[in-house]
């Protein structure tokens, strides 16, 4: 009862506060002098919540290892949430911040099998391992998460009647998981047998910064609610340190290479979903 | 107090389960058969690609293996069927059926019939050459063909890989001998096959 006053006086505390301004009126009230002065004087928020669906490219060469380190090649579904603050005109001018979660990762492990042939001619792989419990010195990592993209930036709205289009720009952190994979290997024309893994050496997650930039237009069913599309680009930044361990069953023998690996991911997002203003 | 008693009756049943299952519960730990092997038969296999394949008449030298067959065949089976087994063994967790080997392998020896390399002459035995690849692992091949157990009388299969090319290249032939523990030998040789 009291968890119900409390959300109750909140919710009136922050839409009494609000002061909306008219942005999708005519123009032709007779307060316009009075909308005026809110529309530059007072504030306005809006929070977004949508799907999205990713297409994602990289400056890295195809094979091994970007292939197991970046892995993004097949699109990704997003759960995306944002929230912006028009602090100008009447949502003219805002600042923004938001994010995604990719609930749907690619089988990395399908595309570095389909890789290692191109850099290992004379090998078939027999068996993908995909051990996310360990790092190269036995360390327990916990890597098992999907990918985040956080973003904040600023942007500017035309509003138009019920319609507006936003635009807004920024920086962008968008974190992958790092797995350590195995793959076990048949050496052709012999019996060698030969385990090929791949440890990301810096963190669990890597966090790659870049750039954000974003087009959206948005329809306006009243002052509470409406609905939007968006297109979204982001590039972001990695610098990866790996180790690639070769190792022969039969002798024991291995052998490790370290490699440092830079270069960006290009993330294209479609995105649609419903507006709260607040 | 409605869920207390549910959850009382739940306990009870739980219980009462599992007391009724310990009084019928009959696992049977002998073995529900035995077995002896009565012969081998060996193919020559090509590993060269990405699988392994029945032998031609050459096969590169580094990626030769036997295929050795062991037949088996069962006697003294236990009076209780197979269904009776596998019925008593999916309500009690009891174990697996299982037929024991009642004439034990003591002795594995494979030898090359013809000259192999300067340490190895015909007639030497070279059974340490031979090794089992298992997911991640090799295992010395003569363990392998020491059945104590079987899951059932069916032939055992086991692919020994050579995993030292001969120094004479030729035509090679093996011949694998199994001592059992009554002194039977059972034995076979692989047909002639040119290792390059």
């Amino acid at each position: 009862m009291k968890k119900r006053l409390f959300i109750s006086l909140l919710l009136t505390s922050i839409i009494s506060q609000a002061q909306l301004p008219d942005i999708w009126g005519d123009g032709d009230s007779e307060s316009d002098t009075e909308r005026e002065h809110y529309v530059y004087f007072s504030s306005v928020s809006s929070l977004d919540f949508g799907y999205g669906y990713t297409q994602s490219f990289r400056s890295f060469k195809k094979g091994v290892p970007s292939d197991y380190l970046a892995g993004f090649q097949a699109p990704y579904h997003t759960l995306h949430f944002n929230f912006e603050y028009g602090f100008k005109h009447g949502y003219n001018w805002f600042i923004w911040a938001g994010g995604s979660v990719y609930i749907q990762i690619a089988d990395r492990e399908e595309q570095l099998r389909d890789a290692i042939p191109d850099y290992y001619p004379n090998f078939v792989v027999k068996q993908m391992d995909q051990l996310s419990s360990e790092d190269s010195e036995g360390n327990e990592i916990n890597a098992d998460r999907s990918p985040v993209n956080w973003s904040f930036g600023a942007g500017y709205q035309i509003n138009k009647r019920s319609f507006a289009i936003n635009m807004k720009a920024g920086m962008s952190i968008t974190a992958i998981p790092n797995l350590q994979t195995r793959a076990t290997l048949k050496e052709l024309n012999t019996n060698n047998y030969h385990e090929l893994s791949y440890y990301v050496l810096d963190n669990p997650i890597s966090n790659g910064l870049g750039i954000n930039a974003a087009l959206s237009i948005r329809y306006f069913f009243n002052d509470e609610f409406g609905v939007f599309i968006a297109a979204d680009f982001n590039r972001n930044w990695y610098d990866w340190e790996y180790e690639e361990e070769f190792y022969n069953l039969f002798t024991g023998e291995s052998s490790s290479t370290f490699y440092n690996y830079n270069g960006f991911l290009d993330f294209y997002q479609i995105r649609a979903g419903v507006s709260i203003y607040l | 107090m409605r869920l207390k008693t549910a959850l009382l009756a739940i306990f009870l049943l739980s219980l009462a389960d599992l007391v009724l299952y310990g009084c019928y519960c009959d696992c049977d730990f002998a073995p529900t058969g035995t077995f002896e092997i009565c012969s081998i038969d060996l193919l020559s296999i090509d590993n060269a690609g990405g699988s392994p394949a029945t032998a031609s008449d050459t096969v590169l030298a580094d990626a030769y293996a036997i295929e050795i067959t062991l037949n088996i065949t069962q006697e003294d089976i236990c009076s209780h069927s197979f269904l009776m087994n596998s019925a008593f063994a999916a309500s009690c967790n009891c174990p697996d059926a299982f037929f024991e080997n009642r004439n034990p392998v003591t002795e594995v020896h494979i030898y090359t019939v013809n000259d192999f390399s300067t340490t190895y002459d015909a007639g030497d035995e070279v059974t340490s050459l031979f090794y089992r690849y298992l997911g991640h692992e090799y295992e010395p091949i003569n363990s392998f063909l020491r059945p104590q157990n079987a899951a059932s009388v069916t032939p055992i299969k086991v692919r020994a890989l050579l995993m030292e090319a001969p120094a004479i290249k030729g035509n090679h032939s093996f011949e694998v001998e199994l001592i059992m523990q009554d002194s039977t030998v059972v034995s076979a040789t692989t047909s002639s096959i040119y290792l390059k």
